[in-house]
Protein backbone atom coordinates (compact mmCIF):
# COMPACT_ATOMS: atom_id res chain seq x y z
CA UNK A 1 0.00 0.00 0.00
CA UNK A 2 1.40 3.20 -1.39
CA UNK A 3 1.57 6.33 1.32
CA UNK A 4 -1.00 8.23 -0.37
CA UNK A 5 -3.12 5.03 0.18
CA UNK A 6 -2.15 4.56 3.50
CA UNK A 7 -2.93 8.38 4.34
CA UNK A 8 -6.41 7.77 2.82
CA UNK A 9 -7.39 4.96 4.63
CA UNK A 10 -6.55 6.64 7.87
CA UNK A 11 -8.72 9.54 7.13
CA UNK A 12 -11.49 7.49 6.61
CA UNK A 13 -11.13 5.68 9.55
CA UNK A 14 -11.42 9.11 11.27
CA UNK A 15 -14.14 10.18 9.53
CA UNK A 16 -15.95 7.03 9.96
CA UNK A 17 -15.33 6.91 14.21
CA UNK A 18 -15.96 10.57 14.58
CA UNK A 19 -19.32 10.07 12.53
CA UNK A 20 -19.97 7.11 14.69
CA UNK A 21 -18.84 9.37 18.12
CA UNK A 22 -21.61 12.40 17.04
CA UNK A 23 -24.01 9.82 16.26
CA UNK A 24 -23.90 8.15 19.81
CA UNK A 25 -23.60 12.07 21.25
CA UNK A 26 -26.98 12.62 19.45
CA UNK A 27 -28.83 9.68 21.31
CA UNK A 28 -27.53 10.19 24.42
CA UNK A 29 -29.07 13.77 23.93
CA UNK A 30 -32.21 12.82 22.88
CA UNK A 31 -32.78 10.82 25.56
CA UNK A 32 -31.28 13.19 28.81
CA UNK A 33 -33.61 15.63 26.46
CA UNK A 34 -36.49 14.18 28.23
CA UNK A 35 -37.37 15.32 31.28
CA UNK A 36 -39.17 13.41 33.67
CA UNK A 37 -40.60 14.31 37.59
CA UNK A 38 -37.27 14.05 39.11
CA UNK A 39 -35.90 16.95 37.10
CA UNK A 40 -38.69 19.25 37.49
CA UNK A 41 -38.23 18.46 41.04
CA UNK A 42 -34.42 19.01 41.15
CA UNK A 43 -35.37 22.34 39.06
CA UNK A 44 -37.35 23.52 42.07
CA UNK A 45 -35.75 22.91 44.75
CA UNK A 46 -31.81 22.73 43.66
CA UNK A 47 -31.73 24.26 40.48
CA UNK A 48 -33.47 27.19 40.71
CA UNK A 49 -34.36 27.00 44.26
CA UNK A 50 -37.30 27.72 45.93
CA UNK A 51 -35.79 30.99 47.14
CA UNK A 52 -34.96 32.57 43.96
CA UNK A 53 -38.01 31.07 42.39
CA UNK A 54 -40.02 33.19 44.22
CA UNK A 55 -37.27 35.98 44.40
CA UNK A 56 -38.99 39.38 44.71
CA UNK A 57 -42.52 37.77 45.07
CA UNK A 58 -42.95 38.53 48.45
CA UNK A 59 -44.89 41.73 48.11
CA UNK A 60 -47.57 39.44 45.37
CA UNK A 61 -47.40 36.72 47.54
CA UNK A 62 -48.54 38.53 50.89
CA UNK A 63 -51.03 40.10 48.50
CA UNK A 64 -52.57 36.50 47.21
CA UNK A 65 -52.34 35.59 50.60
CA UNK A 66 -54.64 38.23 51.74
CA UNK A 67 -56.99 38.10 48.68
CA UNK A 68 -57.83 34.91 49.84
CA UNK A 69 -58.67 34.34 53.23
CA UNK A 70 -61.06 37.58 52.62
CA UNK A 71 -62.21 36.18 49.79
CA UNK A 72 -63.16 32.62 51.93
CA UNK A 73 -64.38 34.51 54.64
CA UNK A 74 -66.81 36.39 52.31
CA UNK A 75 -67.67 33.41 50.31
CA UNK A 76 -68.33 31.41 53.46
CA UNK A 77 -70.54 33.95 54.55
CA UNK A 78 -72.64 34.04 51.60
CA UNK A 79 -72.52 30.30 51.31
CA UNK A 80 -74.08 30.49 54.79
CA UNK A 81 -76.57 32.56 54.15
CA UNK A 82 -77.80 30.50 51.21
CA UNK A 83 -77.96 27.35 53.24
CA UNK A 84 -75.72 26.11 51.43
CA UNK A 85 -72.98 23.42 52.84
CA UNK A 86 -69.14 24.49 54.11
CA UNK A 87 -68.57 22.21 51.57
CA UNK A 88 -69.52 24.33 48.47
CA UNK A 89 -67.64 26.88 50.48
CA UNK A 90 -64.51 24.70 50.22
CA UNK A 91 -64.91 23.74 47.13
CA UNK A 92 -65.32 27.12 45.40
CA UNK A 93 -62.01 28.33 47.44
CA UNK A 94 -59.88 25.33 47.16
CA UNK A 95 -57.75 27.15 43.87
CA UNK A 96 -57.96 30.80 44.82
CA UNK A 97 -54.50 30.80 46.32
CA UNK A 98 -53.50 29.22 43.33
CA UNK A 99 -54.89 31.71 41.06
CA UNK A 100 -53.65 34.31 42.85
CA UNK A 101 -50.43 33.90 43.41
CA UNK A 102 -50.38 32.46 39.73
CA UNK A 103 -51.33 35.57 38.46
CA UNK A 104 -50.02 38.29 40.58
CA UNK A 105 -46.33 36.63 39.86
CA UNK A 106 -47.06 36.28 35.76
CA UNK A 107 -48.44 39.95 35.93
CA UNK A 108 -44.76 41.04 37.55
CA UNK A 109 -43.01 38.95 35.60
CA UNK A 110 -44.20 40.59 32.96
CA UNK A 111 -43.59 44.30 34.10
CA UNK A 112 -39.77 42.90 34.27
CA UNK A 113 -39.64 42.31 30.67
CA UNK A 114 -37.29 39.65 30.97
CA UNK A 115 -39.01 37.03 29.54
CA UNK A 116 -35.77 37.20 26.67
CA UNK A 117 -33.10 36.69 29.01
CA UNK A 118 -34.80 33.67 30.97
CA UNK A 119 -35.46 31.88 27.63
CA UNK A 120 -31.74 32.29 26.73
CA UNK A 121 -30.53 30.70 30.05
CA UNK A 122 -30.15 26.82 31.50
CA UNK A 123 -33.64 27.46 33.30
CA UNK A 124 -35.59 28.92 31.01
CA UNK A 125 -38.61 31.06 31.41
CA UNK A 126 -40.78 27.48 30.99
CA UNK A 127 -38.66 25.94 33.64
CA UNK A 128 -39.54 28.56 35.56
CA UNK A 129 -43.19 28.74 34.96
CA UNK A 130 -43.50 24.84 35.84
CA UNK A 131 -41.44 24.81 39.17
CA UNK A 132 -43.50 27.79 40.28
CA UNK A 133 -46.87 26.06 39.49
CA UNK A 134 -46.01 23.02 41.37
CA UNK A 135 -45.06 25.48 44.55
CA UNK A 136 -47.99 27.26 43.95
CA UNK A 137 -49.81 23.75 43.94
CA UNK A 138 -47.94 22.43 47.04
CA UNK A 139 -49.12 26.31 48.87
CA UNK A 140 -52.58 26.10 47.76
CA UNK A 141 -52.53 22.26 49.40
CA UNK A 142 -51.34 23.02 52.32
CA UNK A 143 -53.46 26.10 52.77
CA UNK A 144 -56.17 23.92 51.98
CA UNK A 145 -55.87 21.70 54.75
CA UNK A 146 -55.80 24.04 57.26
CA UNK A 147 -58.96 25.49 56.01
CA UNK A 148 -60.17 22.43 55.95
CA UNK A 149 -59.58 22.06 59.19
CA UNK A 150 -60.82 25.16 60.55
CA UNK A 151 -63.55 25.01 59.01
CA UNK A 152 -64.42 21.19 60.52
CA UNK A 153 -63.31 22.36 63.82
CA UNK A 154 -65.41 26.00 63.57
CA UNK A 155 -68.66 24.38 61.87
CA UNK A 156 -68.52 20.61 63.03
CA UNK A 157 -68.49 19.71 59.44
CA UNK A 158 -66.64 16.28 58.31
CA UNK A 159 -62.42 17.36 57.74
CA UNK A 160 -61.87 14.65 55.67
CA UNK A 161 -64.34 15.49 53.13
CA UNK A 162 -63.62 18.83 53.48
CA UNK A 163 -59.89 17.93 52.83
CA UNK A 164 -60.70 15.83 49.72
CA UNK A 165 -63.31 18.19 48.57
CA UNK A 166 -60.87 20.86 48.26
CA UNK A 167 -57.69 19.08 46.92
CA UNK A 168 -60.03 17.40 44.22
CA UNK A 169 -60.82 21.17 42.99
CA UNK A 170 -57.73 22.40 43.43
CA UNK A 171 -56.43 19.73 41.72
CA UNK A 172 -59.47 20.41 38.56
CA UNK A 173 -58.55 23.95 38.93
CA UNK A 174 -54.82 23.45 38.06
CA UNK A 175 -55.37 20.74 35.34
CA UNK A 176 -57.66 22.85 33.72
CA UNK A 177 -54.72 26.13 33.55
CA UNK A 178 -51.84 23.84 32.94
CA UNK A 179 -54.17 22.72 30.11
CA UNK A 180 -54.88 26.10 29.07
CA UNK A 181 -51.14 26.88 28.27
CA UNK A 182 -50.46 24.20 26.66
CA UNK A 183 -53.10 24.29 24.22
CA UNK A 184 -52.95 27.96 23.86
CA UNK A 185 -49.25 28.37 24.11
CA UNK A 186 -49.36 31.43 26.18
CA UNK A 187 -49.78 31.98 29.54
CA UNK A 188 -52.94 33.79 29.50
CA UNK A 189 -54.40 30.74 28.48
CA UNK A 190 -54.33 29.78 31.96
CA UNK A 191 -55.81 32.99 33.18
CA UNK A 192 -59.01 31.76 30.53
CA UNK A 193 -59.36 28.62 31.51
CA UNK A 194 -59.32 29.70 35.57
CA UNK A 195 -61.88 32.22 34.61
CA UNK A 196 -64.08 29.63 32.27
CA UNK A 197 -63.46 27.39 35.39
CA UNK A 198 -64.98 29.83 38.23
CA UNK A 199 -68.07 30.62 35.78
CA UNK A 200 -68.91 27.43 35.41
CA UNK A 201 -69.14 26.94 38.90
CA UNK A 202 -70.63 30.17 39.59
CA UNK A 203 -73.85 29.02 37.12
CA UNK A 204 -74.14 25.85 38.48
CA UNK A 205 -74.26 27.02 42.11
CA UNK A 206 -76.56 29.65 40.79
CA UNK A 207 -78.83 27.16 38.89
CA UNK A 208 -79.15 24.44 40.82
CA UNK A 209 -77.63 25.21 43.80
CA UNK A 210 -79.59 22.53 45.88
CA UNK A 211 -77.98 19.34 43.40
CA UNK A 212 -74.39 21.38 43.79
CA UNK A 213 -74.65 21.15 47.45
CA UNK A 214 -76.12 17.49 47.62
CA UNK A 215 -73.34 16.33 45.26
CA UNK A 216 -70.62 17.56 47.05
CA UNK A 217 -72.11 16.27 50.58
CA UNK A 218 -73.25 13.10 49.46
CA UNK A 219 -70.51 11.79 46.94
CA UNK A 220 -68.36 9.09 48.63
CA UNK A 221 -64.83 10.62 49.61
CA UNK A 222 -62.37 8.26 47.93
CA UNK A 223 -64.08 9.73 44.70
CA UNK A 224 -62.76 12.96 45.79
CA UNK A 225 -59.84 12.07 46.39
CA UNK A 226 -59.72 9.94 43.61
CA UNK A 227 -60.84 12.70 41.45
CA UNK A 228 -57.80 14.93 42.93
CA UNK A 229 -55.47 11.63 42.59
CA UNK A 230 -55.62 11.20 38.76
CA UNK A 231 -55.74 15.40 38.43
CA UNK A 232 -52.38 15.57 40.14
CA UNK A 233 -50.59 12.61 37.67
CA UNK A 234 -51.82 14.15 35.02
CA UNK A 235 -50.53 18.06 36.41
CA UNK A 236 -47.62 16.92 36.85
CA UNK A 237 -47.12 15.29 32.93
CA UNK A 238 -48.21 18.77 31.81
CA UNK A 239 -45.71 20.38 33.80
CA UNK A 240 -43.33 18.03 32.51
CA UNK A 241 -44.48 18.43 29.30
CA UNK A 242 -44.16 22.68 30.16
CA UNK A 243 -39.78 22.22 30.57
CA UNK A 244 -39.53 19.98 27.33
CA UNK A 245 -37.87 21.25 24.32
CA UNK A 246 -41.23 20.36 21.88
CA UNK A 247 -43.19 22.52 24.42
CA UNK A 248 -40.35 25.53 24.34
CA UNK A 249 -40.39 25.46 20.93
CA UNK A 250 -43.93 26.44 20.11
CA UNK A 251 -44.06 28.99 23.12
CA UNK A 252 -41.39 30.64 22.10
CA UNK A 253 -42.66 31.15 18.40
CA UNK A 254 -46.08 31.84 19.33
CA UNK A 255 -44.57 34.24 22.04
CA UNK A 256 -42.27 35.90 18.76
CA UNK A 257 -45.39 35.14 16.41
CA UNK A 258 -48.21 37.44 18.14
CA UNK A 259 -46.69 41.10 16.86
CA UNK A 260 -46.57 39.50 13.10
CA UNK B 1 -18.15 26.41 16.01
CA UNK B 2 -21.41 28.10 15.38
CA UNK B 3 -22.95 27.00 12.00
CA UNK B 4 -26.04 28.43 10.40
CA UNK B 5 -26.91 25.80 8.21
CA UNK B 6 -29.57 27.09 5.23
CA UNK B 7 -31.74 28.57 7.92
CA UNK B 8 -35.66 30.30 6.60
CA UNK B 9 -37.79 32.10 9.11
CA UNK B 10 -41.15 32.54 8.59
CA UNK B 11 -43.68 34.68 11.00
CA UNK B 12 -47.10 33.61 9.61
CA UNK B 13 -47.32 34.85 5.82
CA UNK B 14 -44.22 37.56 6.65
CA UNK B 15 -40.33 35.85 5.65
CA UNK B 16 -37.57 37.69 8.02
CA UNK B 17 -34.85 35.32 6.83
CA UNK B 18 -34.21 32.90 3.56
CA UNK B 19 -31.39 30.65 3.10
CA UNK B 20 -29.08 32.09 6.10
CA UNK B 21 -25.70 29.86 5.86
CA UNK B 22 -23.14 31.44 8.15
CA UNK B 23 -20.28 29.90 10.27
CA UNK B 24 -19.25 31.84 13.77
CA UNK B 25 -15.26 30.97 14.75
CA UNK B 26 -13.65 32.51 18.09
CA UNK B 27 -13.67 36.10 17.09
CA UNK B 28 -15.84 39.47 17.55
CA UNK B 29 -18.72 39.01 14.48
CA UNK B 30 -20.04 42.75 13.74
CA UNK B 31 -23.64 42.27 12.24
CA UNK B 32 -24.76 45.34 10.42
CA UNK B 33 -27.97 45.71 9.28
CA UNK B 34 -30.91 48.57 9.38
CA UNK B 35 -33.75 48.35 11.34
CA UNK B 36 -36.06 45.37 10.31
CA UNK B 37 -33.83 43.95 7.88
CA UNK B 38 -33.40 40.79 10.30
CA UNK B 39 -30.72 41.12 12.60
CA UNK B 40 -32.76 40.46 15.53
CA UNK B 41 -34.33 37.47 14.24
CA UNK B 42 -30.91 35.90 13.19
CA UNK B 43 -29.75 36.76 17.59
CA UNK B 44 -32.76 34.95 18.58
CA UNK B 45 -32.35 32.30 16.46
CA UNK B 46 -29.08 31.73 18.06
CA UNK B 47 -30.47 32.53 21.85
CA UNK B 48 -33.07 29.92 21.10
CA UNK B 49 -35.55 32.27 21.61
CA UNK B 50 -36.88 31.22 18.16
CA UNK B 51 -37.02 27.94 16.10
CA UNK B 52 -36.10 28.01 12.62
CA UNK B 53 -39.08 27.11 10.18
CA UNK B 54 -36.24 25.73 7.91
CA UNK B 55 -32.98 24.37 7.97
CA UNK B 56 -30.52 23.85 11.11
CA UNK B 57 -28.05 25.46 13.77
CA UNK B 58 -25.09 23.47 14.99
CA UNK B 59 -23.00 23.90 17.75
CA UNK B 60 -19.70 21.74 17.41
CA UNK B 61 -21.47 19.45 14.86
CA UNK B 62 -24.55 18.52 16.94
CA UNK B 63 -27.84 20.28 15.95
CA UNK B 64 -28.33 22.83 19.24
CA UNK B 65 -32.20 21.64 19.73
CA UNK B 66 -30.87 18.43 20.37
CA UNK B 67 -28.28 20.18 22.97
CA UNK B 68 -30.77 21.72 24.40
CA UNK B 69 -29.43 23.07 27.69
CA UNK B 70 -26.11 22.21 27.44
CA UNK B 71 -25.48 24.69 24.32
CA UNK B 72 -27.35 27.57 26.33
CA UNK B 73 -25.51 27.11 29.19
CA UNK B 74 -22.51 28.44 26.72
CA UNK B 75 -24.24 31.17 25.82
CA UNK B 76 -24.74 34.78 27.12
CA UNK B 77 -27.10 37.29 25.66
CA UNK B 78 -27.83 40.76 26.32
CA UNK B 79 -31.22 41.32 24.27
CA UNK B 80 -32.17 44.77 22.58
CA UNK B 81 -34.88 45.38 25.52
CA UNK B 82 -33.08 43.54 28.31
CA UNK B 83 -35.58 43.06 31.62
CA UNK B 84 -34.55 43.88 34.73
CA UNK B 85 -36.17 44.13 38.36
CA UNK B 86 -36.61 47.79 39.57
CA UNK B 87 -36.66 46.57 43.17
CA UNK B 88 -33.38 44.82 42.73
CA UNK B 89 -29.83 45.73 43.25
CA UNK B 90 -27.08 44.49 40.81
CA UNK B 91 -25.57 42.04 42.96
CA UNK B 92 -29.42 40.56 43.47
CA UNK B 93 -29.93 40.80 40.06
CA UNK B 94 -26.75 38.95 39.11
CA UNK B 95 -27.19 36.39 41.68
CA UNK B 96 -30.92 35.81 40.17
CA UNK B 97 -29.55 35.67 36.71
CA UNK B 98 -26.59 33.19 37.66
CA UNK B 99 -28.90 30.90 39.57
CA UNK B 100 -31.22 31.03 36.16
CA UNK B 101 -27.78 29.95 33.99
CA UNK B 102 -27.23 26.81 36.42
CA UNK B 103 -24.23 28.54 37.85
CA UNK B 104 -22.77 26.90 40.96
CA UNK B 105 -23.17 29.14 44.65
CA UNK B 106 -19.40 29.28 44.36
CA UNK B 107 -18.64 30.00 41.25
CA UNK B 108 -21.70 32.68 41.15
CA UNK B 109 -20.60 34.73 43.78
CA UNK B 110 -16.98 35.05 42.33
CA UNK B 111 -18.17 35.95 39.43
CA UNK B 112 -20.35 38.31 40.22
CA UNK B 113 -17.92 40.49 41.75
CA UNK B 114 -15.86 39.79 38.89
CA UNK B 115 -17.65 41.10 36.34
CA UNK B 116 -19.30 44.29 38.50
CA UNK B 117 -15.77 45.01 38.97
CA UNK B 118 -15.05 44.66 35.04
CA UNK B 119 -17.91 47.08 34.27
CA UNK B 120 -17.41 49.37 37.18
CA UNK B 121 -20.16 48.83 39.23
CA UNK B 122 -18.68 47.53 42.47
CA UNK B 123 -19.40 50.99 44.44
CA UNK B 124 -23.17 50.44 43.12
CA UNK B 125 -23.47 47.12 43.45
CA UNK B 126 -25.50 47.55 46.24
CA UNK B 127 -28.25 50.21 45.41
CA UNK B 128 -31.21 49.63 43.88
CA UNK B 129 -31.40 49.72 39.85
CA UNK B 130 -34.14 52.01 39.57
CA UNK B 131 -32.15 54.69 40.68
CA UNK B 132 -29.93 53.93 37.54
CA UNK B 133 -29.07 55.42 34.54
CA UNK B 134 -29.65 54.24 30.86
CA UNK B 135 -25.89 53.71 30.67
CA UNK B 136 -25.53 52.21 34.25
CA UNK B 137 -28.28 49.43 33.67
CA UNK B 138 -27.10 48.47 30.21
CA UNK B 139 -23.65 48.04 31.75
CA UNK B 140 -25.24 45.51 34.10
CA UNK B 141 -26.72 44.26 31.06
CA UNK B 142 -23.91 43.56 30.03
CA UNK B 143 -22.67 42.14 32.83
CA UNK B 144 -25.32 39.72 32.93
CA UNK B 145 -24.19 38.36 30.05
CA UNK B 146 -20.31 37.69 31.03
CA UNK B 147 -21.90 36.15 34.46
CA UNK B 148 -21.35 32.40 32.87
CA UNK B 149 -18.05 32.71 30.74
CA UNK B 150 -20.01 32.20 27.85
CA UNK B 151 -18.37 30.80 24.93
CA UNK B 152 -20.58 32.21 22.69
CA UNK B 153 -21.47 35.84 23.30
CA UNK B 154 -24.62 37.71 22.02
CA UNK B 155 -25.22 41.36 22.45
CA UNK B 156 -28.25 43.12 20.65
CA UNK B 157 -27.44 46.62 20.32
CA UNK B 158 -24.86 46.74 23.49
CA UNK B 159 -23.95 50.33 23.14
CA UNK B 160 -27.24 52.25 23.60
CA UNK B 161 -27.30 54.05 26.40
CA UNK B 162 -23.66 54.53 27.07
CA UNK B 163 -21.65 57.43 26.90
CA UNK B 164 -18.36 57.60 24.63
CA UNK B 165 -16.28 56.89 27.50
CA UNK B 166 -18.26 53.93 28.82
CA UNK B 167 -18.29 53.07 25.04
CA UNK B 168 -14.38 52.84 24.38
CA UNK B 169 -14.52 50.60 27.78
CA UNK B 170 -16.84 48.18 26.41
CA UNK B 171 -15.12 47.74 23.21
CA UNK B 172 -11.77 46.89 25.22
CA UNK B 173 -13.59 44.57 27.30
CA UNK B 174 -14.76 42.60 24.22
CA UNK B 175 -11.22 42.60 22.76
CA UNK B 176 -9.98 40.96 25.52
CA UNK B 177 -12.60 38.38 25.35
CA UNK B 178 -12.91 37.46 21.71
CA UNK B 179 -9.33 35.32 22.22
CA UNK B 180 -11.39 32.69 23.33
CA UNK B 181 -14.91 33.06 22.86
CA UNK B 182 -17.43 33.57 19.55
CA UNK B 183 -18.58 37.24 20.40
CA UNK B 184 -21.71 38.57 18.58
CA UNK B 185 -22.38 42.35 18.11
CA UNK B 186 -25.81 43.18 16.37
CA UNK B 187 -25.78 47.17 15.62
CA UNK B 188 -26.23 49.95 13.38
CA UNK B 189 -24.05 52.18 14.87
CA UNK B 190 -20.81 51.27 12.25
CA UNK B 191 -18.12 52.87 14.50
CA UNK B 192 -18.65 50.29 17.34
CA UNK B 193 -17.57 47.22 15.16
CA UNK B 194 -15.32 48.77 12.41
CA UNK B 195 -11.99 48.82 14.21
CA UNK B 196 -13.02 46.19 17.14
CA UNK B 197 -14.63 43.00 14.59
CA UNK B 198 -12.97 40.63 13.04
CA UNK B 199 -15.27 39.77 10.54
CA UNK B 200 -18.44 42.30 9.57
CA UNK B 201 -21.91 40.44 8.77
CA UNK B 202 -24.51 42.46 6.80
CA UNK B 203 -27.97 41.75 6.17
CA UNK B 204 -29.89 42.53 3.21
CA UNK B 205 -33.31 41.09 1.48
CA UNK B 206 -33.64 38.50 3.81
CA UNK B 207 -29.86 37.29 3.11
CA UNK B 208 -26.75 37.40 4.09
CA UNK B 209 -25.25 40.46 1.44
CA UNK B 210 -21.57 39.52 2.77
CA UNK B 211 -19.50 38.04 5.73
CA UNK B 212 -15.99 39.22 5.33
CA UNK B 213 -13.08 41.60 7.25
CA UNK B 214 -13.77 45.36 7.11
CA UNK B 215 -10.84 45.56 4.75
CA UNK B 216 -12.22 43.41 2.36
CA UNK B 217 -15.45 44.77 2.22
CA UNK B 218 -14.22 48.35 1.46
CA UNK B 219 -11.93 47.45 -0.85
CA UNK B 220 -15.47 46.62 -2.98
CA UNK B 221 -15.98 50.73 -2.93
CA UNK B 222 -11.98 51.69 -3.96
CA UNK B 223 -11.64 53.95 -7.12
CA UNK B 224 -15.50 54.26 -6.83
CA UNK B 225 -15.79 56.96 -3.66
CA UNK B 226 -15.12 60.93 -4.30
CA UNK B 227 -15.54 63.81 -2.88
CA UNK B 228 -16.60 67.38 -4.84
CA UNK B 229 -18.34 70.74 -4.01
CA UNK B 230 -21.59 71.10 -5.24
CA UNK B 231 -24.14 74.11 -5.53
CA UNK B 232 -26.94 73.70 -3.14
CA UNK B 233 -29.17 74.18 -5.90
CA UNK B 234 -27.44 71.78 -7.85
CA UNK B 235 -27.79 68.91 -5.30
CA UNK B 236 -31.33 67.11 -5.98
CA UNK B 237 -30.02 66.63 -9.66
CA UNK B 238 -26.84 64.94 -7.87
CA UNK B 239 -28.28 62.60 -6.04
CA UNK B 240 -30.59 61.11 -8.84
CA UNK B 241 -27.34 61.25 -10.82
CA UNK B 242 -25.12 59.66 -8.70
CA UNK B 243 -25.49 57.02 -5.47
CA UNK B 244 -24.49 59.95 -2.81
CA UNK B 245 -23.52 58.72 0.33
CA UNK B 246 -23.07 61.58 2.82
CA UNK B 247 -23.22 65.14 2.90
CA UNK B 248 -21.77 68.10 4.62
CA UNK B 249 -22.09 71.75 4.18
CA UNK B 250 -18.61 74.31 3.79
CA UNK B 251 -19.78 77.92 3.63
CA UNK B 252 -21.44 78.00 0.81
CA UNK B 253 -20.88 75.04 -0.65
CA UNK B 254 -21.73 71.35 0.10
CA UNK B 255 -19.15 68.80 0.19
CA UNK B 256 -21.03 65.60 -1.25
CA UNK B 257 -19.41 62.24 -0.99
CA UNK B 258 -20.89 59.82 -3.93
CA UNK B 259 -20.74 56.91 -5.29
CA UNK B 260 -19.63 57.02 -9.22
CA UNK B 261 -17.85 54.03 -11.71
CA UNK B 262 -15.69 56.52 -13.74
CA UNK B 263 -13.96 59.52 -12.45
CA UNK B 264 -13.92 63.10 -13.56
CA UNK B 265 -12.03 66.21 -13.40
CA UNK B 266 -12.41 68.22 -10.43
CA UNK B 267 -13.39 65.00 -8.35
CA UNK B 268 -11.32 64.24 -5.10
CA UNK B 269 -11.28 60.32 -4.78
CA UNK B 270 -11.27 59.09 -1.17
CA UNK B 271 -10.68 55.98 0.69
CA UNK B 272 -13.93 54.30 1.84
CA UNK B 273 -14.89 53.45 4.88
CA UNK B 274 -17.21 50.72 6.55
CA UNK B 275 -19.76 53.57 7.09
CA UNK B 276 -19.52 54.12 3.32
CA UNK B 277 -20.34 50.95 2.46
CA UNK B 278 -23.04 50.74 4.42
CA UNK B 279 -24.76 53.57 3.59
CA UNK B 280 -24.14 53.03 0.06
CA UNK B 281 -25.82 49.83 0.43
CA UNK B 282 -28.94 50.51 2.57
CA UNK B 283 -29.56 54.19 1.17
Amino acid sequence: MSDREAFLEGMWKKAAEKEQTLRAAECLLEETAKPDFADLLKNMLVGIGFRQLYAGMAGVISIAFVITILTAYLLLKVVLQMGESVYVAAFFSAPILYAGIFTLSWIKERGSGCYELQMSCKYTFCHVLSARMLGECLTGFVFNGVYAAALALHCKADGIRLFAVSFSSLMLFALLAAAGILRGRQVRGAVYSGAVWLLINMVFLLSVPAVYGKLLEELPVFLFIGVGLSGMCVYIKQLILMTGPAFRKEYANAANTKRY
Amino acid sequence: MLQIQNVTKKYQNFTALEHINLEFENGIYGLLAPNGAGKTTLLKLITTLLFPTEGELFYDGVEIKKLDALYREKLGFLPQDFGYYREYTPEKYLHYIGVLKGMEQRKLREKTGEVLELLGLSEQKNKKMKKFSGGMIQRVGIAQALLNDPQILVLDEPTAGLDPKERMRFCKILTSLSKDKTVLLSTHIVSDVEFTANRIVMLKDKGVYCNDTVENICKGLEGSLFETAVEERALPEWEERYQVVSRRREGAAIIVRFISRHAEAGWKPVKPGLEDVFLSLYR
